[in-house]
């Protein structure tokens, strides 16, 4: 590799990590000006900043608005970086499918999590918030998805996270599709009681956790 | 133990002060019948007498009804008058859109600040404005059919809250490293219209509790070097300005992680503080139990609303080893709001603990049936 693709790499790497949203877009350019490979840019740059401040986060160096001012900045240099991308980039990339379930709107953790999936090269499909169950079964399916992430931060809705379970279980696709769930009032006993495949406890644990589930299903 | 049994324990420890005499008697150091205790208010339990929240918030017959339910069952302090904007209600009156779900809690939609410039023309006038002379009407009506004998209690949400009803959160959490100047200036005009609200309260009730809660300036969001830079300097205006206004400084409930500010709570003059689960209440007590008050941390979900009778009382008794003792004082309560939905035998298997364990309760020493009982 070339010490300037190097050095782009990890300056494309640092903007993200330091939360300069206004200039990695200046290096993004340069890289792709030089002819560098946007793929590469993205994964050893913009996705490794990122994934530095999901452990800085983790560590309790970083909290919430640091960690969106981070995105903010991987999201301005994947402006840059992927319309470069070859136009079959995507295809082999993992699809998980998110939302915050039904009767509930805070979507900052859900949020988050989206964040820390993308850095980790997964095809995030986001149905937004106070989504239904069936919603999630059926994007699922239509797209593929191998994982489905679940949120809440309320008590009163936490059993629309079952509901996803269960309707994997009566479709028989509890095997193919794996169920994440988090928020405040959700545990891994709970996870456990309405038989869904994991509990996180925060964005750079639950971006960890699928990788870790695909890479594993990847070896069997 | 099984319902029956609670039941049939529960008569071995009938309450011998009501709660006015107990939290006199308990604050000037005497020994009390049983730990002072919280258990919500009738709202979070409208599911037990077959109503929906929404069929609560719409209608006074059934919140006289409820108030007087909870007050016979669970220990609850009758029916009040309450104006506290709560978590969203700033917001609300200034234009935030709010959604009222018939079977669940409010949550809001749309944020009105979109852009700084908007702030300067946000009127939040307690005299005009639609919701906030809504609340006020109904309080008084409430007043008026108790023969003016009611208690009135208003209060609202600490800066960083009430900010997030003014202005989308997300946003709002940038502007904290982005824009500080403007952070600065929306969390002063939360504070001033707190206040506004408070004063307007106090000019028509006369001096009226205040009660707060800020779970936006929690570690879950926010470093304790923001807290010290953001929230702790406007937290300094909103109490000074309670102060001046009611003549004492309020209690505050923090939801989620706050050890890092726990020193900081008790430099600003919080007389007490009720402390989520998520944290350890031995710790609280060693660290500020000597400047506050403090109070919890009951798992609301896992426990009260999802556990069993035995993992109740268990937690109960936990809160009591850790608590009690607390040199400023302690009641028990539980970690945030009991949610709804929680069943009538977790409600009473945590009464049930607390005047079995927690009989015999005196400030600043462990309750007199801990020692009995040789669990400490």
């Amino acid at each position: 590799m070339s010490a300037d693709k190097e050095k782009l790499l990890a300056e494309l790497d640092r903007c993200v990590l330091e939360m300069e949203d206004e200039a990695v877009t200046g290096v993004a350019q340069e890289y792709v000006n030089n002819g560098y490979n946007a793929y590469e840019g993205i994964v050893n740059g913009l996705s490794r900043g990122m994934e530095k401040a999901g452990e800085l986060y983790e560590q309790e160096e970083y909290f919430v608005p640091e960690l969106l001012i981070c995105s903010d900045a991987m999201y301005n240099g994947l402006d840059v970086l992927r319309p470069h991308l070859p136009k079959d980039a995507s295809r082999g990339s993992v699809a998980v499918v998110i939302g915050v379930v039904q009767g509930d709107t805070h979507d900052i953790g859900k949020n988050l999590v989206k964040i820390m999936l993308e850095a980790a090269g997964f095809q995030v499909y986001d149905l937004g918030r106070d989504v239904e169950p069936r919603a999630f079964v059926e994007k699922a399916k239509e797209v593929g998805a191998r994982i489905i992430c679940l949120s809440t931060l309320m008590t009163t809705t936490m059993h629309n996270m079952k509901a996803v379970v269960d309707l994997l279980r009566e479709e028989g696709l509890q095997d193919q599709i794996k169920v994440m769930i988090g928020g405040g009032p959700v545990s891994q006993a709970y996870a456990a009681q309405i038989g869904a495949d994991a509990y996180t406890t925060d964005a750079a644990a639950a971006a960890g956790w699928a990788k870790g589930m695909v890479a594993a299903s990847q070896k069997e | 133990m099984d319902y029956q049994t609670l039941k049939r324990e529960m008569e071995n420890y009938p309450d011998t002060m009501t709660n006015a005499e107990r939290m006199k008697a308990y604050a000037m150091g005497q020994e009390v019948d049983r730990i002072p205790f919280t258990l919500g208010n009738a709202y979070s339990l409208v599911r037990l007498y077959g109503y929906t929240p929404g069929q609560y918030r719409r209608s006074l017959d059934i919140q006289f009804e409820l108030a007087e339910k909870v007050r016979a069952e669970f220990c609850g302090s009758g029916m009040a008058a309450n104006t506290n904007l709560s978590l969203r209600g700033v917001g609300e009156a200034l234009g935030s859109k709010a959604v009222y779900p018939e079977n669940d809690t409010d949550y809001l939609t749309d944020f009105v600040l979109k852009d700084y410039s908007m702030l300067d023309e946000l009127v939040f006038d307690p005299e005009t404005n639609p919701y906030l002379q809504e609340k006020m009407q109904r309080a008084r009506d409430i007043r008026e059919r108790m023969g003016g004998k009611c208690m009135v209690v208003t209060g609202g949400a600490g800066p960083m809250t009430t900010a997030i009803s003014i202005r989308q959160p997300e946003l709002f959490l940038r502007d904290m490293i982005r824009d500080k100047k403007n952070a600065h200036r929306l969390l002063d005009f939360a504070v001033q219209c707190t206040l506004k609200w408070v004063e307007y309260n106090c000019n028509e009730f006369g001096t009226i509790p205040v009660g707060l809660a800020d779970p936006a300036t929690s570690a879950n969001l926010i470093s304790d070097r923001m807290f010290r830079e953001f929230s702790k300097p406007h937290m300094a205006d909103l109490l000074a300005g309670i102060k001046k206004i009611t003549g004492s400084v309020p209690g505050i409930h923090i939801c989620g992680r706050t050890k890092h500010i726990w020193n900081d709570l008790a430099e600003l003059g919080f007389p007490s503080f009720s402390v989520d689960n998520c944290e350890d209440l031995a710790e609280l007590k060693q660290t500020v139990g000597d400047k506050m008050k403090i109070s919890g941390n009951v798992p609301p979900t896992t426990v009260l609303r999802n556990g069993t009778i035995d993992d109740v009382i268990e937690s109960v008794k936990q809160c009591l080893i850790k608590g009690s003792d607390s040199p400023c004082g302690y009641s028990l309560a539980v970690g945030c709001e009991v949610p709804l939905g929680t069943p009538r035998e977790n409600l009473e298997a945590y009464i049930y603990a607390a005047r079995r364990y927690g009989r015999g309760a005196q400030k600043g020493k462990p309750c007199r049936g801990l020692i009995e009982e040789h669990l400490v």
